[in-house]
C-alpha cells in the first residue's frame, strides 16, 4: 500500500464523515434561541453590526462580521447558507484532520480513522454542530485551531507569515477561545517548527500583546460576574444566583474546579458541563448506559496518550522530537491554556479546540500502539495474552467511539426534530419579547418559520430502543 | 520509534472494523433518508389529526398553512389514539395529545373559533383527564358537561 493510497484512505473517511453529518446538518433549521435575535441586526450597514460586537465589554467584531457576509451573500435564503456554512466548516476541520495528522502508512491510516470517529465522537465536539448562533463561534474557532496546525507545521511559504497574522486576528476578534491561536503559534515555534518563521512568530506574540492592551486597556473588559451564567458544580447546575450566593468571596475554589473540570472532562468524559452526571446516575442507582460509552472511551483514549508520553519521556527529556512528538505536546499545551479560557465558566464546548488536538494526539498514540503491537510477537517475552488483551483494547476503543460518532448522528437527527417543533412555537418566544411585533420581526418570523415547518417538512424521531447508547440531551 | 509497513488482519479488523460498519450504516441512513426510506424513524402521522394526537405541532403547523381544516374529522390509525378513536378532528386529537402549547397554538390559529366550541372541547379535556388543557379551554369550570356523552359520540364515529 503507498503512502498516497494511506492517505486517500483517511481523506476517504473524512469526506464520509462530512457527507453524514452534513446532510443532518442541513436537516436542522435555524434556531429560535441565540439566533434569531442575531439575524435582526444583521441588516444594518456593516459598520455597525461590526460595532455590535465590541460593546458591553465583548470583543466579538470577527464573529459579526462573519454572520453579515453570510447574511448578505444569502440574499433572502437564510436557512441554506447558514446551515451550507455550518457544513462547510466541519468539512473543513475533517479535511484538515487529516491534513494534520499525516497519515503516510497502512497503521498510521488505521490510526486516522479511528481517530476521526474520537474528533467527531467527542463530547466537545458534538455542540459545535447541535448549535448555531447562526454560525457556531466554537466551530469557527475549531477550524482557526486546525488552520493554525496545518500552517505551523507544513513547509515555509510566502504567504504563511501574513496568513497566520491574519488568522489570530480573526480568532481572537471572534471569540476569546480564539486567542488559543496565537499561542499554539508561538508553542509550534518554540518546538522548532518553521511553518511560520520567528518573524511571523514575533508579529504574531505582538498581535497578543494588543489585544490585551485594547481589550483590557481602552475597553475596559470585566471578567465575568458571577451572576452571569449557570454553570455546574459536582453534582448538578446552578443558576447564577445561586453560583454568586455559593462563591463570592471564594471566587478561587469556583475557578479552580473550573479549570480541573475541563481537563478531565475532556480526558476522560466526566465531568460533563462541570457536572459529575456518570457519577450521579450511579449514585442514583440508575447508570446511565451513554456516560459509561463515554467515560469508557475517552478513558483508554487517554491511556494510550499518557502510554505514548511515558515511552517518549527520554527523548523529550532530550528535547529531541519528532512530527508526532510535537503533535502530542502541542496537545498536552492546548488542554490547559484551554482550560484557563473557561475559568469563569465551564461547558464542553468551550474546550473544542482541545478536543481536536485531544484526537490528533490519540492518532499518533494510536499508531505507535498499532505498530508495537504489529511487532510484538518477535520481540522476546511478549506473550499471546499481551497481544490479545491488545487487540481487545483497539476493539474496544473502535466500538465505543465509534457508538459516539454515530451517537452524534442521532443527537442532530434529534436536534433538527427539537428545533422545528420550536418554530412551531416561535409566536410565544415573539410575543415575549416584542409588543407589538414590528413588521420586521414579523416578517423574519414568518419567513424562517415556512423554511423550518413547510419547506422542510418534520421527520420522526428516532425510534427510542435504537438510541439508548447515544448522548441524546 | 517502531516502523512496520503491513498490519496484520486482527489488527485492522479490530482497530477499523467497528468504524467501518459504522461508517456503513450512516452513509446507508443517509441514502436510505434520502430515497424517502426511514426504517430507523417512528412512522409519520399521515394526516393533521394524527400529527396532532402525536403532539407533533410542526406538523399540525404546516398542514395549517395548506389549508386543512383542524375541524374536519378524518380517520386516524387505531394506535395512534386507541382502537376506539378512529375517527376524530385534529383540535380534538390535541387533546388526546396532551400538549397545551399545541391546544394554545391551535387557538392562536383560529381553530377554536366558538364558546360552544371550546366548552365542548373543554369537556372533552375533562373525559382524557387532560386538566391543564381543560383549565385552558374553561378557566371557569366545565359546567354542564357530560363526560360520557362526549366520548361516546367521538367512539361512535367508528362504528
Amino acid at each position: 500500500m503507498t503512502g498516497r493510497t494511506c492517505v486517500g484512505i483517511a481523506y476517504g473517511a473524512a469526506l464520509l464523515f462530512s457527507l453524514t453529518l452534513g446532510y443532518l446538518l442541513l436537516r436542522v433549521p435555524i434556531q429560535i434561541s441565540d439566533s434569531f435575535v442575531n439575524i435582526l441586526v444583521l441588516d444594518r450597514p456593516f459598520g455597525e453590526v461590526i460595532r455590535e460586537g465590541v460593546q458591553g465589554g465583548y470583543l466579538r467584531p470577527g464573529l459579526w462580521g462573519a454572520l453579515k457576509v453570510v447574511y448578505d451573500l444569502s440574499q433572502g435564503d437564510l436557512s441554506s447558507w447558514y446551515r451550507w456554512t455550518q457544513v462547510l466548516q466541519v468539512l473543513l476541520v475533517l479535511v484538515l484532520f487529516v491534513a494534520f495528522v499525516r497519515p503516510a502508512t497502512p497503521s498510521a491510516a488505521l490510526a486516522a480513522v479511528l481517530a476521526l470517529a474520537v474528533l467527531v465522537g467527542h463530547h466537545t465536539f458534538a455542540w459545535t454542530v447541535r448549535e448555531a448562533f447562526p454560525i457556531n463561534t466554537f466551530l469557527t474557532i475549531v477550524v482557526c485551531c486546525a488552520m493554525t496546525a496545518v500552517l505551523a507545521f507544513g513547509a515555509h511559504r510566502w504567504w504563511t507569515d501574513a496568513a497566520a497574522a491574519l488568522l489570530f486576528v480573526f480568532a481572537a476578534l471572534t471569540v476569546e477561545t480564539g486567542l488559543l491561536v496565537g499561542g499554539i503559534f508561538l508553542v509550534c515555534s518554540a518546538l522548532g517548527l518553521r511553518g511560520v518563521s520567528w518573524k511571523g512568530a514575533t508579529a504574531v506574540a505582538v498581535l497578543i500583546a494588543a489585544y490585551f492592551v485594547f481589550r483590557f486597556g481602552f475597553l475596559e473588559a470585566a471578567t465575568p460576574a458571577l451572576n452571569e451564567r449557570e454553570a455546574g458544580f459536582l453534582f448538578r447546575r446552578y443558576d447564577g444566583r445561586e453560583i454568586e450566593s455559593m462563591f463570592t468571596g471564594r471566587e478561587p475554589i469556583l475557578y479552580a474546579y473550573n479549570f480541573a473540570a475541563s481537563i478531565v472532562g475532556t480526558l476522560l468524559a466526566e465531568p460533563r458541563d462541570g457536572v459529575l452526571r456518570l457519577t450521579r446516575s450511579i449514585l442514583d442507582g440508575a447508570p446511565d448506559p451513554a456516560m459509561i460509552v463515554g467515560v469508557v472511551s475517552s478513558t483508554l483514549a487517554t491511556i494510550l496518550i499518557a502510554r505514548f508520553v511515558w515511552l517518549r519521556r527520554s527523548a523529550w527529556r532530550r528535547l529531541a522530537f519528532g512530527r508526532d512528538d510535537r503533535i502530542v505536546i502541542l496537545f498536552l499545551l492546548v488542554l490547559p491554556a484551554n482550560a484557563v479560557i473557561s475559568y469563569a465558566y465551564t461547558k464542553d464546548v468551550i474546550m473544542s479546540p482541545a478536543g481536536f488536538f485531544f484526537a490528533a494526539a490519540f492518532a499518533v498514540a494510536c499508531r505507535d500502539f498499532i505498530e508495537r503491537l504489529a511487532t510484538c510477537r518477535t520481540v522476546p517475552g511478549f506473550s499471546r495474552a499481551a497481544h490479545a488483551a491488545g487487540l481487545a483494547v483497539l476493539l474496544i476503543l473502535s466500538v465505543t467511539w465509534s457508538i459516539r460518532a454515530v451517537g452524534l448522528h442521532a443527537a442532530l437527527a434529534d436536534t433538527a426534530y427539537r428545533y422545528r417543533e420550536q418554530w412551531a412555537y416561535v409566536d410565544e418566544f415573539i410575543h415575549q419579547r416584542y409588543q407589538p411585533v414590528p413588521p420586521k420581526v414579523e416578517a423574519l418570523k414568518n419567513k424562517l418559520q415556512t423554511d423550518a415547518v413547510v419547506t422542510h417538512p418534520q421527520r420522526p424521531e428516532l425510534r427510542e430502543a435504537l438510541t439508548g447508547l447515544f448522548e441524546m440531551d | 520509534m517502531t516502523e512496520s509497513r503491513r498490519v496484520p488482519a486482527g489488527i485492522v479488523l479490530a482497530a477499523g472494523g467497528p468504524v467501518c460498519a459504522a461508517l456503513v450504516v450512516l452513509v446507508a441512513f443517509v441514502a436510505g433518508e434520502w430515497a424517502g426510506y426511514s426504517p430507523l424513524r417512528y412512522t409519520p402521522p399521515r394526516n393533521i389529526a394524527e400529527a396532532a394526537a402525536m403532539a407533533s405541532a410542526s406538523e399540525v403547523l404546516r398542514h395549517l398553512r395548506a389549508g386543512e381544516d383542524p375541524n374536519a374529522i378524518v380517520s386516524v390509525r387505531p394506535d395512534v389514539i386507541s382502537s376506539s378513536v378512529t375517527e376524530v378532528s385534529a383540535v380534538e386529537a390535541a387533546v388526546w395529545g396532551r400538549t397545551i402549547e399545541l391546544i394554545r397554538l391551535l387557538d392562536r390559529e383560529g381553530a377554536i373559533a366558538t364558546p360552544e366550541r371550546r366548552q365542548y372541547l373543554a369537556c372533552l379535556s375533562e373525559a382524557v383527564q387532560a386538566r391543564d388543557i381543560r383549565d385552558y379551554l374553561a378557566p371557569h369550570g366545565t359546567h354542564g358537561c357530560d363526560v360520557d356523552a362526549v366520548m361516546q359520540s367521538i367512539q361512535a364515529r367508528a362504528r
